[in-house]
């Protein structure tokens, strides 16, 4: 039997303990055994700083009607004197509040309250306590939560949660030390909390919590206490799915500088592309006359540039007509004298043609001359100005060049609107200035000129003749001559960079543009 | 018969299994002040009462503590700040036979622990309650100062209160509250200097922090004695 009685004794021990005081005060004061309403009964007792306390009681409840019914409560200190309470109203109806002058936590309090009716007194049993054990703290307040990481990442997010204690002077100075204890739930689990204790600071991190909404709640008890703060009111707290768009705007952001940033590149480099192609590419130094503006030469203001060639001596201002360069290789001659061979005897309209067509500087023809003058400098030809009056301006067809000579021709350029009578009498007079001049030696001596084309193919060279003043005859000084070469060279290149469409203006400029005369017939 | 036997055999094991509840929660208590009865009131046990009174005078310390750093860097200009032995004015205890050597304090039983800590609490109760009044003579206190003042002079009070229920538990000798409240170690007089008195102010919160130091020291070798008596420093 005592055994099963032992087994029995967890659940059932207070029970216990309350009927077997019960039936102690019973036997004080004949009282029948029965419910706790007939006589007052001290229910609860809480001190909330150590520093001070109030009890609560239940008053007696079993009266007749029109009863009244007075409680007191005294109080003694172990083995003190019986005092009174010194306060009934701070705590409320049916209590008693002890302040701080009152308070002592060094000693145990015991406490009964008394009923007095008309009839008789009820006293309730006693109820001894210890301040510093009935300390209940006051519920945490302010409970927030902020989520510490706003991207979020594969476990969810961080939650900071935080509350305040809502006095502050129980806890200062260290008199109260305070440990919380949290709890958390997802709304749709009522019942699975978990728990986080202990807790020594008003705050707390929870990491990777799982995109959801979550119920929390926070209490607090004095470290040397066992009783708990009620619940704190519970929070609501709801974990936004993940914000992948602020990946996605990171991402922008980046392509979005990198862009711009490439942009400013190009542009700077656009913008300084001539620079840069100089640093890389140093330019070719362009040849300059001392005392001439190549920029007025360029420019192409005649009158300026006859005024400043003006004090040469032998200097003749150009006549305002296109001058046609015809660049003739030998190649072009090879490659052009069979098919003119056959026609050299025969001035027809074909020897026209052929005469006239390479007059036409087609933009092929100009490429390839440039690009066989670069190759072989002493063996070009060029068409003679018609100002020159030669009647022939292409001395592609050497052989073909004697024959027409004495015939005055109308040559009309193809390009221009000139037409001339061309006076082979005139044109017969060169060669001999070609042959005077072939003797000396004269800057222009290493240009030569195709004098003749024999039918085996040979070539005849002769030192070409300075540029053509062909007005005049020119038995000129050689010194004059060179500088009227010069000057002549200065101004055909300009001419014929003026009448070069495009580039290669260097090329032409460095080609010296002279008058080949060899128009001997000998063939 | 049968019955009452086995009633009262009942009472005595659920008494003897279940004295552990009643002790740890505060479910009603028999405490009768009749003579004759059996039962007594329970008491708070020894090693409570030591340990919330080493809780205050650890606590009575550190707020001192902070009290005098705080006053310091207010009112003392820095070249005539105290150092740990200076002595502009003697501190109001050095009259008290208290000993202040390791030695000494090493041979001193447990009563006389008690009784100096007593004493040196005893003493300084109304020097602490001058101060508070006088700080509120001070021009900018910060009241931070004046709170901790106030609340330390409360707490000392407390202090006494147990160190006299602890006397009571431990050595078992009546209540002896104003023996060591003597005149003598405190005069009121205020001086005419502005400067000399906040000397003097200076004074009794350095010389107070030191007693609160020594009071915390005694309590914690005798906490350290309870539990084992010849491991003590």
């Amino acid at each position: 039997m005592l055994w099963l009685l032992l087994c029995l004794l967890p659940p059932v021990s207070y029970g216990r303990i309350v009927a077997q005081n019960n039936a102690h005060t019973e036997r004080h004061n004949h009282e029948a055994t029965g419910g706790t309403t007939t006589r007052p009964h001290i229910y609860f007792c809480r001190s909330p700083n150590m520093e001070d306390f109030t009890c609560w009681w239940h008053p007696l409840s079993n009266l007749t009607d029109g009863e009244e019914v007075t409680h007191i409560l005294t109080y003694s200190k172990e083995k003190e004197a019986k005092l009174e309470c010194p306060d009934y109203v701070t705590g409320g109806p049916n209590s008693c509040h002890f302040d701080s002058s009152h308070t002592s936590i060094w000693m145990v309090y015991c406490l009964t309250v008394t009923a007095i009716t008309t009839h008789r007194n009820y006293t309730s049993k006693q109820h001894c306590l210890d301040v510093a054990e009935i300390v209940q703290t006051e519920t945490p307040v302010n409970l927030t939560y902020n989520l510490t990481d706003v991207g979020g990442d594969e476990m969810g997010h961080n939650a900071l949660i935080s509350w305040t204690y809502p006095v502050p002077a129980h806890v200062q100075y260290g008199w109260i030390t305070l440990v919380y204890e949290l709890q958390y739930r997802r709304i749709t689990e009522p019942d699975n909390w978990k728990v986080k204790y202990p807790l020594r600071e008003p705050q707390v991190e929870l990491l990777g919590l799982p995109v959801d909404d979550y119920v929390v709640r926070v209490r607090c008890r004095a470290q040397h206490s066992k009783l708990w703060s009620d619940w704190s009111a519970t929070l609501v707290m709801s974990i936004p799915p993940r914000q992948s768009a602020g990946k996605l705007l990171v991402l922008i952001l980046v392509t979005g500088v990198g862009v711009v940033a490439l942009l400013v590149i190009t542009f700077s480099i656009v913008l300084q592309s001539k620079r840069i192609k100089e640093y890389f590419l140093p330019p070719i130094p362009k040849p300059r006359i001392i005392g001439i503006d190549p920029l007025l030469l360029k420019k192409g203001n005649l009158d300026e540039i006859n005024r400043h060639f003006s004090n040469f001596h032998s200097y003749r201002p150009p006549s305002y007509s296109e001058e046609v360069w015809d660049h003739v290789s030998t190649d072009d001659i090879y490659l052009t004298t069979p098919k003119h061979s056959s026609d050299a005897h025969n001035p027809s309209e074909s020897e026209r043609d052929t005469l006239i067509v390479p007059c036409n500087p087609a933009p092929l023809e100009v490429s390839t001359r440039h690009q066989l003058t670069a190759l072989n400098p002493n063996s070009y030809m060029q068409n003679v100005p018609p100002y020159c009056s030669l009647p022939n301006k292409a001395f592609t067809p050497p052989l073909s060049i004697p024959s027409p000579w004495p015939m005055p021709e109308i040559v009309s350029l193809p390009r221009t609107d000139y037409s001339m009578m061309e006076h082979p009498s005139l044109s017969n007079t060169i060669p001999t200035p070609d042959l005077t001049f072939s003797t000396s030696p004269s800057p222009q001596d290493f240009y030569t000129c195709v004098q003749l084309l024999n039918e085996s193919g040979e070539v005849h060279l002769v030192p070409c003749l300075p540029p053509p003043y062909c007005r005049e005859f020119p038995p000129l000084p050689r010194a004059n001559l060179d500088t009227a070469e010069k000057e002549e060279k200065k101004k055909t290149t300009n001419h014929q960079t003026r009448k070069n469409d495009g580039g290669n203006s260097e090329k032409s400029e460095a080609a010296v543009p002279l008058l080949p005369v060899a128009v001997d017939n000998s063939g | 018969m049968l019955i009452f036997v086995f009633t009262f055999i009942q009472r005595g094991v659920w008494g003897l299994l279940l004295w552990p509840y009643i002790l740890t929660v505060s479910m009603p208590l028999d405490c009768k002040e009749e003579p004759g009865s059996l039962t007594r009131c329970p008491s708070i046990s020894q090693e409570k009462l030591l340990d919330r009174v080493i809780h205050h005078a650890e606590l009575i310390y550190r707020v001192s503590e902070e009290s005098c750093s705080l006053f310091e860097e207010m009112f003392i200009p820095l070249p005539l700040r105290l150092q740990s032995n200076q002595a502009g004015f003697a501190c109001i205890t050095k009259t008290l036979p208290i000993p202040s050597s390791k030695s000494e304090i090493e041979q001193m039983s447990d009563k006389w622990l008690l009784h100096s800590v007593l004493m040196l609490v005893q003493s300084w109760i109304e020097p602490l309650v001058y101060l508070q009044t006088t700080l509120d003579h001070y021009d900018h206190a910060p009241e931070m100062l004046v709170n901790k003042t106030k609340w330390v002079s409360e707490k000392l009070v407390s202090l006494e209160q147990g160190v006299v229920a602890l006397i009571k538990k431990m050595l078992d000798e009546g209540t002896f509250t104003t023996t060591y409240n003597e005149q003598g170690l405190f005069q009121y007089d205020t001086l005419p200097d502005m400067l000399e008195s906040v000397m003097r102010d200076y004074t009794l919160l350095s010389c107070f922090k030191k007693d609160a130091h020594k009071m915390e020291t005694f309590l914690k070798l005798l906490k350290c004695r309870q539990a084992d008596k010849y491991n003590c420093a």
